[in-house]
């Protein structure tokens, strides 16, 4: 079982279609709960579901700025996508929701 | 970002001014003639206000502890603040993670300052922002790797099962 926070970051990544950056999981985040989230626990999570195999990464390209740093790319794996499903499903179970709108896997 | 500032955006046009300093060669390099001329036009509409005494404290602060452009005088010039120019170096990210984690750190802390905090919340606030984030994301780095070589992490979530 994941937690919540890795599940959201899971959601971000999922949407990002193996382009979000820890940048933009931030952002989304922040956005989501209307309060700056800490880069600490996003950049630890995201380090953690990297070990689990739940997501992986690669380098991007470098925009030239910056120092010509690459951002890490993260994707999620097919392990991370279960585990989603999982998780949601077990969220919406213990609501007594429905599935369907969520196009959660059955 | 203050009333004074704002009042200064709307006049020169130009959104990202965040504070006084002095303007700078830099801060001018790539805009276009239109904009350097309204940013000289803000400028002088600038001076030519009566200041109050708040305003003039944070002059003398943001003077005495800020850059400055010697070559032309100690008096104040509005900047027209470049993020990219403003934001901090990371080096307490470079010095006490692994480069390949510094990397993405310091890109991913860098890009939310320059896009999201500085016109958000103001340079100052966003620099201390980056501070703030920086000494997070380092001590969480070196929490996960302990926990991960002490296999606590393990041992906790198969006592939480």
């Amino acid at each position: 079982m994941i937690s919540k926070l890795e599940e959201l970051i899971l959601f971000v990544v999922l949407l990002g279609s193996g382009k979000a950056t820890a940048s933009d999981v931030q952002a989304a985040l922040s956005e989501a709960a209307k309060k700056e989230q800490s880069f600490g626990s996003i950049f630890t999570t995201l380090d953690r579901l990297s070990d689990k195999k739940l997501v992986k990464w690669r380098k991007g390209e470098s925009d030239g700025r910056r120092g010509g740093r690459a951002p890490r790319l993260y994707e999620i794996t097919g392990a991370g996508r279960k585990a989603l499903d999982e998780s949601v499903r077990a969220t919406r179970i213990a609501a007594g929701g429905s599935l369907e709108p969520f196009g959660v896997r059955s | 970002m203050s009333d004074k500032f704002r009042a200064w955006s709307e006049l020169s046009g130009h959104p990202p001014i965040v504070s006084i300093r002095p303007l700078t060669k830099e801060d001018i390099r790539g805009l276009s003639k239109e904009d350097v001329e309204k940013a000289i036009a803000a400028e002088k509409a600038f001076e030519a206000k009566v200041w109050s005494s708040n305003e003039i404290k944070r002059f003398f602060f943001s003077n005495l502890f800020g850059p400055r452009d010697r070559s032309r005088g100690s008096h104040a010039r509005l900047r027209i603040s470049n993020p990219e120019l403003e934001a901090p170096k990371g080096v307490l990210i470079d010095w006490l993670v692994p480069p390949d984690r510094a990397e993405d750190m310091l890109l991913g802390l860098q890009k939310a300052f320059e896009e999201r905090w500085v016109p958000k919340y103001g340079l100052r606030c966003a620099q201390r922002m980056f501070l703030w984030h920086a000494v997070g994301s380092v001590i969480g780095f070196w929490i996960n790797w302990t926990m991960k070589r002490t296999k606590l992490l393990k041992f906790l979530s198969g006592s939480g099962a």
